[in-house]
């Protein structure tokens, strides 16, 4: 016990053993196709139920023509609702492995977009990356790719529990190079970035060092935080209220990129992900390949894990992901799983605030964290707002560092005004 | 014949396990606010042992009284009021013993009784609880202790009958009366073990100055707190000695050693309620802590100027605690 008091504070979540390979699993009888990009992107399906479908097949479409395909073929069984596991109410079409449907459409190729590559883009499922990734991701029509001056691909997750990108890049570094050099031909002009981990820096600034700019982080996770990366690279500061595309900046997670270098070549879409699995229980992190839809249940039957060994199931990583109830919400752009165990599940006492200032402290936007939280606690909204709330980049080290467990980030955030 | 109006319920099956949902992060540095405390006390430790072994038996009496008043009174308050401050992050123990580092070793036990209540009662629970009051409660009840029953706060009348062997005067108030000359009948050895006249706590200086170190390097305090205070009161030391009537006042680092200094920049200034959190804010602060203590003792009836320097300065806390950098992305439109 006098051990653990004297013990030092720990300023951020340390990284983890990780499994070098990218294991393949088994395709799982079922999975779910969201039709939704949570609360923005609305995708009409193309396909009814009792219909056979091909894996690749463009199973729905939205307004501007961006596509969502099947990921393992089988017969559609119902179009419902699910419960994504972003925690919102989605429709999705459900695809039962089913003997008689061919397993995958051949050639592997989605038709369509034969002379505009932003239409092949759209065709395969990876919408322009010039809208993506951020808070807001919405479809606002042809993007105007000449306004990108900066591009960052991610190649280092700030998680530390997520290894997807370091493993795309060591695994796939033919394929980075070649979209490296088709982004520099879409985009010239435009400085392209990509952050690796200083684990990699020697060795990814000789394989990629005349392509790119290559930006090695260390291995804290506040100095992975992507909207501080970006902003540091990009020389502006991008609050996380604001798309990227916004301030001329696209930034593309490694394995988004590896998808929209494939369609390029009108390859195949992006019906597979990498997720990489960590636990408290888990001696190392394991990263796994998995047609996109596939529920939590079966990545984590795949390794022999089971939800009844699971205090809580995170969806991402421990600093930043999601809370599941259940094992059932269907996998889909997400990079990691988090088990915590039974025993450490946090308390999140919710203490009244000491004002200890820790937060403050640690809080890489210098945000006034101990002032705000206390007055949206005390509902003095217009006080906190004075205190620019608006410039959290949500990275949950206030949280992380409070030794009253209060929902720091959550507080913050209900004093950001809701865009319309 | 079936009632048709009876549903069969659908074939049983077994319920599939649900997990209890939080908001992220969903790892901890670890550490509550009870361990925090717990800290503290451990930090408060070996200045408890030195004074219990200067002072002898009395020392526990007091140190137990205030400890036990204190939580028994916190315990009764929470259970009439319930809040957010609740008796488990065990900050009335920690105040407790600050309290009792101040009083005389004859402190009779109605004194610590009424003492508790003001400081829990009025102090803590009254003006907000841990995190909520506006003022140090230990020192709000000091002063009003003071104010109350001066006499029975006589440090010099507490020690007779007991085998003293120094001077039985406080330092701090025999150089206030008699000139700085009188600052060479105390031994540094002596201010620095503790050997001085003063509460049973409050001015064993090494052991102090031991837990607050370690405060520091366990990063539960600042250290621009400590160090602005030190600062502050050294340098105001040397401007009024430079410039004060000759002989009147003792060289700066007697001003160290003597009296609470040291308790007053390790756990005093200290107090996260009322310190500001910037580190240009935390430095003004407890420097402008370290000058009005060392103002007082220079120039006000009260020689350890400890209480009320801090008290004063408490209540500057909420403006200082402006100062503050600008957020970076602050203002930007989405």
């Amino acid at each position: 016990m006098l051990s653990g008091l004297l013990r030092s504070r720990s300023r951020g979540p340390a990284p983890i053993a990780f499994d070098e390979e990218i294991r393949l699993i088994d395709e799982p009888d079922e999975v779910e196709i969201l039709l939704e990009y949570p609360g923005h992107i609305h995708y009409l399906p193309e396909v009814q139920a009792q219909d056979l479908v091909f894996r690749n097949q463009t199973i729905g479409r939205s307004a501007l023509g961006n596509c969502v395909h099947a990921s393992i073929g089988g017969r559609v069984e119902e179009i419902h609702t699910v419960w994504s596991p972003t925690s919102h109410h989605v429709p999705a079409v459900a695809i039962r492995r089913d003997g008689e449907a061919p397993a995958v459409l051949d050639p592997a190729k989605v038709e369509g977009g034969d002379n505009d590559w932003v239409e092949r883009l759209k065709v395969a499922g990876v919408p322009t990356p010039w809208t993506l990734p951020g808070l807001n991701y919405r479809e606002e029509g042809p993007a105007q790719a000449t306004d990108i001056r900066t591009v960052v691909i991610l190649g280092a997750h700030e998680e530390p529990t997520v290894f997807t990108s370091e493993l795309l890049l060591r695994h796939e570094a033919e394929g980075i190079a070649d979209g490296l050099r088709r982004v520099a031909e879409l985009l010239p002009g435009a400085s392209i970035w990509l952050t690796v981990s200083r684990r990699d820096e020697s060795w990814a600034k000789q394989t990629f060092g005349a392509l790119a700019r290559v930006e090695a982080l260390p291995d804290d996770y506040h100095a992975r935080i992507p909207r501080h990366v970006v902003s540091r690279l990009a020389g502006i500061s991008i609050p996380n209220t604001s798309a990227y595309r916004r301030h001329g900046v696209a930034v593309l997670p490694l394995e988004y990129f590896l998808a929209f270098r494939n369609a390029l070549d009108n390859g195949a879409p992006f019906v597979s992900k990498c997720v990489t699995i960590a636990g408290d229980d888990l001696d190392r992190a394991v990263t796994v390949r998995l047609p996109i839809g596939s529920s939590i249940k079966s990545v984590l039957e795949s390794q022999g894990l089971s939800i009844e060994d699971v205090g809580r199931l995170i969806v991402g990583g421990p600093m930043r992901g999601i809370a599941q109830f259940s094992d059932r919400a269907p996998l889909t752009h997400v990079d990691g799983l988090y088990l915590v165990s039974p025993d450490a599940v946090p308390a999140e006492a919710n203490d009244p605030c000491i004002n200890c200032g820790r937060c403050t402290r640690a809080c890489p936007v210098s945000i006034q964290v101990h002032l705000v939280n206390r007055f949206a606690e005390f509902g003095m909204f217009d006080e906190a707002r004075r205190h620019h709330p608006e410039a959290c980049h949500e990275c949950g080290l206030c949280a992380y560092v409070c030794p009253a467990e209060r929902s720091l980030v959550q507080l913050i955030r209900l004093c950001i005004p809701v865009e319309a | 014949m079936a009632d048709p109006l009876i549903q069969i319920s659908p074939p049983m099956t077994p319920r599939a396990k649900h997990l209890s949902v939080g908001v992220g992060p969903h790892v901890r540095a670890g550490g509550t606010l009870a361990t925090l405390q717990a800290r503290w006390l451990l930090a408060l430790a070996p200045a408890m042992a030195a004074g219990i072994y200067t002072f002898g038996p009395g020392a526990l009496r007091v140190l137990c009284l205030t400890v036990f008043f204190a939580l028994a009174i916190d315990t009764v308050a929470e259970r009439i009021a319930p809040s957010g401050d609740r008796t488990t992050n065990w900050s009335s123990v920690t105040f407790g013993v600050l309290l009792a580092f101040f009083l005389p070793l004859n402190a009779p036990w109605w004194l610590i009784l009424v003492g508790c209540l003001l400081m829990i009662v009025v102090g803590k629970k009254l003006l907000g609880g841990w995190g909520g009051y506006p003022v140090h409660p230990v020192l709000m009840t000091l002063a009003m202790l003071r104010i109350s029953w001066p006499e029975r706060l006589d440090y010099t009348a507490a020690l007779v009958g007991i085998d003293w062997a120094g001077p039985l005067i406080e330092p701090l108030r025999y150089v206030r009366s008699a000139g700085g000359g009188a600052e060479a009948l105390f031994s540094w050895q002596d201010l620095l073990l503790g050997r001085q006249v003063a509460g049973i706590g409050n001015a064993m200086v090494l052991f102090l100055l031991l837990g607050g170190l370690m405060l520091l390097v366990l990063r539960e305090i600042p250290w621009q707190l400590p160090c602005g205070f030190l600062g502050g009161l050294l340098v105001t030391a040397v401007v009024v000695r430079w410039f004060g009537e000759p002989g009147q006042f003792a060289t700066p680092q007697f001003y160290l050693l003597a009296g609470s200094t040291v308790l007053a920049a390790f756990f005093l200034i200290t107090d996260y309620p009322t310190s500001p959190v910037g580190s240009l804010a935390m430095l003004l602060y407890a420097a402008l802590g370290g000058t009005l203590v060392m103002l007082i003792r220079a120039f006000s009836i009260y020689p350890d100027g400890v209480v009320f320097g801090i008290l004063l300065v408490n209540l500057t806390f909420p403006l200082i605690d402006r100062i503050a950098g600008p957020v970076v992305g602050a203002g930007s439109e989405p």
